[in-house]
């Protein structure tokens, strides 16, 4: 008959339990769980909410933002059971139900970059050029962009994904993405005046998909 | 010479993160999201975590099915029966509750308990299926029994769920939404006030006992000056911070009184029927044990003082919290189990310093058993016999016993020896191993003796065992021989139930 001894308490992990995990859990195996544990979804939100908020807010203005990141928090819980197991980070996921979102939301996403052209401080446009009226040039040239190319832009520009990311994020093929952000680049460039020796020339990889 | 990503890159306007309002709305609309899901659920699915085939659940879950497919005159019947039947329920447990001293004042029933948004999920979400107790099988993870809060607020709730390795684990915590979890408040997860569902992974060592080859599992744990927020420092994932009872080594925060609960949970086997124990004015109370295999779970107001039975003699208190668990239920809170055949264990009721003195044992007679294992005993002088300097072998002593150590010394002992025929291999390293007891009759010094044979052993081959007694405690002893499958994470002699393979008795002459 085992004994029964007692123990005191502490803070050691038991070996039986492997620390490690806990906290690395893929955004994969999350999701996974959350759908047999529904509540288990919310550390989705925390992961990512600042991020894509962020980036919506850049996109729309904080105002617009916040409902935005709500409502794209609400659509991927309850979507949650087409999240592809083989991907491993949500974010893509996000930022694709976010984007869709956003086509909604055009005017605003217009008014928004106009609004911010004249407020982002000159230092922070030093580094783009010399010319302090770039950035308005700029701006109103995002704002005419195709928007399928704009988002493809942004989400590389602003969000930081990769092609691969933002093909799985908008559902589109590699090479779609790759020939939107060419001709998005082009836009800019004859926009911009800058087609000239001074703008380094696309990626080869680029360069032949755009053609 | 600037790229044009650059430029739109170093056009990103700067903004402010969301406003914590902002940040808590958006939190809010997805916790509402996941409330509705659940609900959804449990309309659908009658009993969410009760999936367990074979079980008392699969039954209730014909019953919806079929009622799903009932027309909509016989599924308004359905539901008024349903709603009445669920307010006898409730008044019966209300009436039961108001009249339970022992979780003194109940403040608040679990439907009338304010609901807490959700928060991160406590504990891994994912364990190793091969590795120590294994991983939990989704399936069978259900809520069997609840319990009000002495001081109100969320229920609690035991939990239970198969493992991957033949393990019935068991989890507690507060309930909501069918889900048990831990709240953020005694210093745990912030203070955040949220409820953290925990991971079914997020289990003790000692919460696990093996399920035997009928099914069934026995297990019962008393924990003394426990946490009111139910956050278990082992397994939760809790994050630190959180208060802890009596001297703090670590640095933790001292937890209130008020915050400190005192549990008493496990399972009992199929058999068990109903479960009396004590209150706090001694008024005895009869509550039914739930699920298939007889689970039971009493709050109280906590306590800081812990005493328990030591299986080698004694008893061990621990100032400052404490937790026993086992395959026996020790006297304590519960005086007394009923068995479907009528049959009664009883215990004492509890001394003043709480001092377990008998235990009902897993099984009642009329459970069936695992085959047993043949056991030779033999009862002889400790003096006759030597053993290696590593006491690793066992044999008669020559004249002169060079490099032997001869057992008994002065005061001449007994020497129990028992051997066996091992019914399956097992591994160095505890992962699995045999364990032994022997307990001589009572009141001799020294005549609880367990010890575990950490050592590989064949299928089928010959073990041999010894146990010395003390010559003046004459009369009969018993003994048992157990195979544990799966060591718990810290190192305590017997911690984790082991399945009994075989029982012997012997004589002290």
């Amino acid at each position: 008959m085992p004994g029964t001894i007692p123990v005191a308490r502490d803070n050691s992990s038991p070996v039986g339990l492997q620390p490690s995990v806990f906290g690395v859990t893929s955004d994969a195996a999350v999701i996974a769980g959350s759908v047999s544990r529904p509540e288990a979804f919310a550390a989705i939100f925390d992961r990512h909410f600042a991020a894509l908020h962020g980036y919506l807010a850049a996109r729309v203005g904080a105002a617009r933002a916040d409902d935005l990141a709500s409502s794209t928090f609400t659509i991927a819980f309850e979507r949650r059971h087409s999240f592809r197991s083989d991907a491993d980070s949500a974010r893509p996921w996000l930022f694709g139900i976010a984007t869709n979102l956003l086509r909604n939301e055009r005017r605003s996403e217009q008014r928004a970059v106009h609004l911010f052209s004249r407020m982002v401080e000159p230092v922070h446009w030093a580094r783009a050029s010399s010319d302090g009226g770039d950035h308005e040039r700029l701006a109103a040239l995002l704002a005419k962009l195709d928007p399928d190319q704009r988002d493809v832009l942004l989400l590389y520009a602003w969000a930081e994904l990769s092609y691969e990311e933002i093909a799985s994020s908008l559902a589109i093929p590699l090479g779609t993405v790759r020939s939107r952000l060419a001709r998005a680049r082009e836009h800019l460039r004859s926009g911009l005046g800058s087609a000239d020796a001074s703008a380094p020339a696309l990626d080869a990889e680029t360069q032949e998909m755009s053609e | 010479m600037i790229d044009e990503l650059d430029w739109v890159m170093s056009v990103r306007p700067r903004v402010e993160p969301a406003t914590r309002e902002a940040q808590r709305a958006a939190r809010q609309a997805l916790d509402r999201a996941i409330a509705n899901d659940i609900a959804r659920s449990e309309r659908g699915s009658g009993w969410r975590l009760g999936r367990r085939p074979g079980g008392g659940w699969p039954r209730a879950r014909r019953w919806v099915g079929a009622a799903a497919r009932a027309t909509p005159a016989f599924l308004a019947v359905l539901i008024v029966v349903a709603v009445a039947v669920v307010a006898l329920t409730l008044g019966s447990r209300h009436e039961s509750a108001s009249s339970t001293p022992t979780t003194d004042a109940v403040s608040a029933s679990p439907s009338t308990a304010a609901k807490l948004p959700l928060g991160t999920p406590a504990g891994p979400e994912t364990a190793d299926p091969n590795r120590f107790q294994g991983a939990a099988i989704p399936s069978t993870v259900k809520l069997v029994a609840e319990a009000p809060d002495p001081h109100g607020g969320l229920p609690w709730g035991l939990r239970e769920f198969q493992t991957t390795r033949g393990q019935t684990c068991l989890q507690v915590g507060r309930v909501q939404d069918g889900t048990i979890g831990v709240i953020g408040r005694d210093g745990a997860w912030g203070n955040d006030e949220r409820f953290h569902p925990i991971s079914p992974n997020a289990y003790t060592g000692d919460s696990c006992s093996p399920t035997d080859a009928h099914g069934a599992a026995f297990n019962n744990v008393a924990v003394q000056g426990g946490i009111a927020s139910a956050d278990v420092p082992w397994g939760t994932g809790a994050q630190g911070g959180e208060c802890r009872i009596g001297p703090q080594p670590h640095q933790f925060p001292a937890c209130p009184p008020a915050d400190l609960r005192d549990l008493d949970y496990g399972l009992l086997g199929p058999e068990a029927v109903s479960i009396t124990y004590a209150g706090a004015n001694g008024r005895l109370f009869t509550e039914p044990t739930n699920g298939p295999n007889g689970a039971y779970l009493i709050v109280r107001s906590g306590t800081t003082r812990s005493c328990s039975q030591q299986s080698g003699g004694g008893q061990s208190c621990v100032s400052g919290g404490g937790r026993t668990s086992g395959p026996s239920l020790q006297s304590g809170v519960i005086i007394a189990v009923t068995y479907r055949n009528r049959y009664v264990c009883s215990l004492p009721a509890p001394t003043l310093a709480g001092v377990a003195q008998a235990s009902c044992p897993p099984r009642h007679p009329s459970m069936p058993t695992d085959p047993q294992t043949r056991v030779r005993v033999q009862v002889a002088p400790a003096n006759r016999y030597c053993t290696s300097r590593l006491g690793q072998t066992l044999e008669p002593c020559p004249n002169r016993s060079r490099g032997l150590v001869r057992l008994g010394g002065p005061s001449s002992q007994w020497l129990v020896i028992f051997s066996f025929s091992a019914p399956r291999s097992t591994v160095t390293a505890g992962r699995t191993y045999y364990y032994f007891t022997t307990d001589a009759p009572g009141g001799c010094p020294n005549a609880n003796h367990f010890w575990e044979y950490n050592e590989a052993v064949r299928k089928d081959q010959q073990v041999v065992q010894w146990s010395a007694f003390d010559k003046h405690c004459p009369g009969a002893g018993l003994g048992t021989i157990s195979l544990i499958t799966s060591r718990t994470g810290r190192h305590w002699p017997g911690q984790g139930a082991g399945r009994p393979i075989a029982s012997f008795s012997f004589t002290i002459p």
